[in-house]
């Protein structure tokens, strides 16, 4: 593109301008706020036009109002440019009223075949340019560099290069907007290592809720068992009262059953009750009959069957007594007739007595003259025994004799035999007759015994003895005897005695039974009584038996009204009044009693009474755990707060999601730039830079990470841009704002370079070679140089010569 | 057969939770609207004389229904006095500790469940057949077990499922009109889809919808049917009619406020769009769409305006005023990312015109939008407009 013509009708402080631009390079050389700004803004207001509006934020005008002219009345101009194609366009702006009319060289109206911006108007600029308004000031204005002194500036000048390099714009940081966009993801979104970002915030409420929900959900589940448990013990109720219901018809039943049951029991006592009455009423018959014998004890019957016996006895004894008695008499009497008188006796005896004393007293004189004799003379006594020898060899001698007799071949026996005999008998015979030698001495007091005796009446002593041991005993038996009757006696008497006493027994016996008995055996008197008596004790006991018989009976007939007032749950009067109960009753279906009892069945029904307690119980407790059931909605408004938080989530993790989507597809962007672009602008930058250092840099490198270097010819060093000096890097700058244009511009129009004292921190040489290169890019492109320094003037003059067209502002 | 009368709901879904979470007891209203809107259809059973009642699904929701709802829920359906036929839906299946098992039901209601399918209606002729579901998802239902109509009778199979819709993974018993006609009933009585629904290519099948609606995407009307069958020498002849229950009407709106050069402009068209709105009835949504440099605060704008409100909700789904298409030509980075987003973007846009209701799709699509936003804040502002918390 080339500008041919700027037809200034008023626009800012320029008032009635026309410029004709050579096409290679312009300069515009003129003192400060002489309108060289406003000439590059009319630039621009004519090919896209000026945004009008209200003012800024920072409080500046919209362009429209800011470039109104100052003093013209004319708020208009035209601007003619050619393009690469070799087609012309005349462009007439009036920013007063808003209309823009275009033309080609063929003075057609082109104006309606481009699309139209409201405030802008036909934006053919974007079409014949193919940039917008933006790019287009980004590319082909470059205004004072910003490389100062100092380090700041260095700074931002070497930011500029990164953006330049990195986004292709130096006012577009790639770091900074993806630190941006890490920053922002991590304040207000959150990372997987936060802990208290709004996404860590939110997870937590929803973990918190998670788990109240958790709860409630067991809370309903438990609760859902609880109803269920609830169902099982109605229904287990529902059996129990079945069976209840059952049980007590089956009760019911029974009772029924056993009214009539005990019904025909107390029946059946009635009619033995009946019997037993009528066996009282003969029992009472027969006892009255009997009733004189009612003082009478079976007892005093068995004692006076005995007394009876006894007395018996008594006679008996009595009988033998009186017979003992009469034998003792008479023994008695026989012996006393057989006895010596006393007087006699004793006389004779005491005769004798004194005989048999004083030949004693001889004896005994005699007796010690012998045991002195003995004493003096041992063999004597042995001599004067001879009888151990005679009998033995008496024995020895029949014995032999014997034998002899057995033996008669052997006539030894008979020769010992003899010999034996012969020697016993001369031994006996000279025995007897040393005896008699030895009595002689006490002859004369035996001769006075004798003598007494035969005066006595007795022969000798044996007879004495015999006739005082006879009298003796005869004394003694008929003493006996008399003892013996004494006994008797008395024996007798006592019987009589008792016999006596029985008798006043019987006749009291006979009084009690109060009947006269003429008989006067009492056996049979007493036979008649006892069997009377018997029969009066048998009816006696009879009754007792039967009374105690009714007796049974009437208890037994309480027992059985007890049991039926207990059944049937009501008082009966009497037993009539439950026969008449039981009539009344409609009787139910007939049980088999045997199989099951009315105990039975209260256990039963007991047992089912307790089982439906229990259950009812249960259902109680279960009723109170389901009033603890969870509150209404409780668990929805959990639902729908974690539905809320769970939304935010959503929202915050898409918006998460977006933040690093962005940083991703930039940094992809951005290295799709490098792999695109940066190789090219190298080149490029290569090409200036080379000019511009004279030489003294052949080459502009960007490395991997985006850093910029520059590749020196003597070190073949590489030298990161930041180690450069100011002055290096404004050059740098420069190039790359070049190659940006052509990067821009590629296989588009050619844009007009606007180049605002650019050089203003060059020293002389450094403008030199810059013009120098501007000298070499002018050749193809239109250049406009503003500025208001002489030195730039007269480099550029120097270095350009005729080439150079100087444009006036005024 | 005499003609009988009958009223078809399903869906009544006591004691849902919403989606939307309102202020204050909001979930509460909306709850005891449920409520109101099924009271609407028992009322017009007893007003209309009705002979029973059929509710064909998803009569309370399983997982948050309360002891309190049930017990009303006991009280109204036992004062209805005509025989009330229900199925239980993939909201209430019959499971385990489903209240349908374990809670006490009024008498005149039945249950119809896998072990006890049918019920007959002698005293109206009137044969009834239910397919409820027994878990909360369940494949394509086995209809060679489903008894034959019963003859001379009334022939009335309750569904509660997915009828003609070919989705991929479809958990809630699809049939097609086709299998469900070889059955040969004479009404078939569906449940499950919250919208009304009468022009089945299956002649016979109506799917009542929600008596209430229950969320943004429930617009339209919602009610129940009131159906009258005759049934004579194999002519049957059927008129169904359908009425409104609903409290609430659901509106979800877009306001393009692209132009708007200052908040009070915005303000102005949100009240210009909420003017034909009834605040006391409607829950509404306006979503601000176009683009804008404006910062809009939704949440401000919403407590701004639903004071009066039951729910009203202001959603910003605005963009930043970025010239897409002129940043689209730059060559710098800015250019470069708006090419790559556009491109992604553009990729998505495609997909979503082969699949529109993919919510994957859309999904993608806000995320490119948000993040070509946030990138060319980044890179233009060097810094992201944040609004909301």
């Amino acid at each position: 593109m080339k500008i041919k013509l700027l037809d200034i009708k008023g626009f800012g402080k320029l008032n009635k301008v026309k410029i004709a631009p050579k096409e290679g390079f312009n300069i515009i050389f003129e003192t400060n706020e002489s309108g060289k700004s406003t000439l590059q803004a009319f630039i621009r207001a004519m090919l896209y036009g000026q945004r009008g509006g209200r003012k800024s934020k920072e409080g500046s005008l919209p362009p429209l109002k800011h470039n109104k002219p100052w003093s013209s009345e004319q708020y208009a101009g035209i601007m003619e440019y050619t393009l690469e194609n070799g087609k012309s366009y005349r462009v007439g702006r009036n920013f007063e009223k808003g209309t823009t009319n275009i033309y080609d060289d063929g003075a057609n109206n082109l104006t309606n075949s481009f699309p139209t911006d409201k405030e802008r108007g036909p934006m053919f600029a974007d079409e014949h340019l193919g940039i917008d308004e933006a790019a287009f000031e980004r590319s082909a204005f470059i205004g004072q560099l910003q490389s100062v002194i100092d380090e700041e500036g260095k700074k931002n000048l070497v930011d500029k290069l990164s953006n330049l390099n990195t986004t292709g714009s130096e006012d577009i940081s790639l770091t900074g907007a993806l630190k941006v966009l890490d920053s922002t993801l991590l304040e207000r979104v959150g990372t997987k290592t936060s802990t208290t970002r709004p996404l860590d915030k939110i997870n937590n409420t929803l973990a918190e809720l998670e788990r109240e929900k958790s709860e409630l959900e067991k809370k309903n589940e438990s609760f859902m068992d609880t109803v269920l448990a609830l169902r099982e013990q109605k229904a287990i109720l529902g059996e129990l009262d079945k069976k209840l219901e059952q049980l007590y018809i089956q009760k019911k039943a029974m009772k029924t059953s056993r009214l009539l049951s005990l019904k025909k029991e107390l029946e059946a006592l009635i009619l033995e009750k009946n019997r037993l009455e009528e066996l009282l009423n003969e029992s009472n018959r027969n006892i009255i009959k009997l009733k004189n014998f009612e003082n009478i004890t079976m007892e005093a019957v068995s004692e006076i069957a005995m007394m009876l016996r006894e007395d018996k006895q008594i006679d008996e004894m009595i009988q033998l007594e009186k017979i003992r008695l009469s034998e003792f008499q008479e023994k008695s009497d026989e012996l006393l007739n057989s006895l010596e008188p006393d007087e006699l006796f004793e006389k004779k005896m005491e005769e004798v007595q004194t005989a048999i004393e004083i030949y004693n007293e001889a004896k005994e004189r005699n007796k010690n003259r012998v045991v002195e004799s003995t004493k003096s003379n041992i063999s004597t006594k042995h001599k004067q025994n001879w009888m151990p020898f005679i009998l033995p060899a008496g024995l020895l001698s029949a014995m032999l004799m014997v034998a002899y007799y057995f033996y008669k071949e052997n006539p030894l026996f008979l020769a010992v035999g003899a010999a034996t005999a012969v020697i016993t008998l001369v031994v006996f015979f000279i025995s007897i007759a040393r005896q008699r030698n030895n009595g002689i001495k006490y002859n004369t007091a035996a001769d006075e015994l004798n003598e007494v005796l035969s005066e006595a009446g007795f022969t000798d002593m044996v007879s004495f003895i015999k006739y005082r041991e006879a009298q003796i005993k005869t004394r003694e038996l008929q003493k006996s005897y008399k003892k013996q009757i004494l006994s008797s006696k008395d024996h007798i008497e006592r019987l009589s005695e008792k016999k006596n006493k029985f008798n006043e027994i019987w006749d009291s016996f006979i009084e009690d039974c109060k009947i006269n008995y003429y008989d006067t055996d009492r056996t049979k008197v007493f036979e008649s009584i006892k069997n009377d008596a018997e029969s009066y004790f048998k009816a006696i006991e009879e009754k007792k038996i039967l009374l105690s018989e009714k007796d049974n009976l009437n208890e037994k007939g309480k027992i059985v009204l007890r049991e039926a007032e207990m059944i049937a749950g009501d008082a009966f009067l009497s037993t009539d009044d439950f026969i008449n109960y039981v009539n009344s009753l409609n009787y139910g279906p007939k049980l088999n009693e045997d199989e099951s009892t009315l105990a039975k069945l209260d256990e039963t029904i007991k047992a089912t009474e307790n089982r439906k307690i229990d259950t009812e119980l249960k259902i109680a407790a279960i009723n109170a755990r389901l009033e603890q059931a969870p509150a209404e909605s409780e668990i929805s408004t959990v639902l729908e707060k974690i539905s809320y938080y769970t939304e935010k989530k959503e929202e915050l993790e898409m918006k998460g999601s977006a933040l690093i989507l962005a940083s991703q597809v930039l940094k992809a962007a951005a290295l799709n730039m490098q792999r695109d672009y940066i190789p090219y602008l190298n080149e490029k930058m290569s090409k200036m830079m080379n000019i511009l250092s004279a030489g003294r840099y052949l080459k502009i490198r960007t490395n991997d990470e985006l850093n910029i270097n520059l590749e020196s010819p003597e070190t073949d060093e590489l030298i990161p841009v930041n180690r450069l000096s100011a002055g290096t890097i404004d050059q740098v700058y420069f190039c790359m704002r070049l190659a940006a244009v052509t990067l821009i511009e590629k296989d588009r129009e050619i844009l007009p370079l606007f180049l605002d004292e650019p050089f203003s921190q060059y020293d002389e040489e450094r403008v030199k070679n810059a013009f120098e290169l501007l000298k070499v890019i002018s050749t193809k492109r239109q250049v406009f140089f503003f500025t208001c320094r002489e030195r730039e003037y007269e480099i550029a003059a120097s270095v350009f010569g005729d080439s150079m067209n100087r444009i006036r502002l005024s | 057969m005499r003609t009988v009368k009958f009223f078809h709901c399903a869906d009544i879904h006591l004691d849902a939770p919403f989606r939307e979470y309102g202020k204050g007891s909001y979930g509460d209203t909306r709850r005891r609207d449920i409520r109101d809107a099924f009271l609407n259809i028992l009322k017009r059973v007893k007003t209309e004389k009705a002979d029973f009642l059929l509710i064909s699904g998803d009569l309370y929701e399983h997982g948050s229904v309360c002891k309190s709802t049930m017990e009303w829920l006991y009280m109204v359906l036992s004062e209805v006095g005509v025989p009330i036929v229900i199925i239980p839906g993939n909201h209430d299946p019959y499971i385990l500790n489903s209240w349908y098992k374990n809670w006490e039901w009024p008498l005149n209601v039945s249950v119809l469940s896998p072990d006890n399918p049918s019920l007959t209606l002698e005293n109206f002729d009137v044969n009834i057949y239910g397919i409820g579901f027994s878990n909360f998802k369940e494949g394509k239902p086995d209809l060679s077990t489903v008894l034959p109509p019963k003859e001379n009778f009334f022939n009335i199979l309750m569904f509660h499922g997915t009828l003609d819709m070919d989705f991929a993974d479809n958990y809630y018993k699809p049939v097609t009109s086709k299998e469900l006609e070889s059955l040969g009933y004479d009404y078939y009585a569906l449940g499950h889809f919250h919208n009304i629904r009468d022009d089945y290519p299956l002649k016979n099948a109506y799917n009542p919808g929600s008596p209430e609606p229950l969320g943004f995407d429930e617009t339209g009307v919602h009610g129940a049917f009131i159906v009258t069958a005759n049934k004579a020498q194999n002519t049957t002849s059927l008129n169904v009619e359908k009425f409104d229950t609903a409290i609430r009407v659901y509106h979800d709106e877009d306001l393009n406020i692209t132009g708007c050069k200052t908040l009070e402009e915005v303000k102005m068209r949100i009240l210009g769009r909420l003017e034909s709105l009834n605040r006391d009835r409607d829950i509404t949504r306006i979503n601000l769409k176009g683009r804008t440099e404006l910062s809009l605060e939704a949440d401000m704008l919403t407590s701004l305006f639903s004071e009066d409100w039951l729910y009203l909700k202001i959603n910003d789904d605005t963009q930043k005023s970025f010239d897409i298409e002129s940043l689209e030509k730059n060559l710098s980075l800015k250019g470069a990312f708006v090419r790559e987003m556009n491109a992604r973007i553009q990729t998505v846009t495609n997909a979503l015109k082969e699949n529109p209701d993919n919510p994957e799709l859309k999904k993608e699509e806000e995320i490119l939008n948000l993040a070509l936003n946030y990138g060319l804040e980044a890179l233009q502002n060097g810094r992201i407009e944040w609004l909301g918390e």
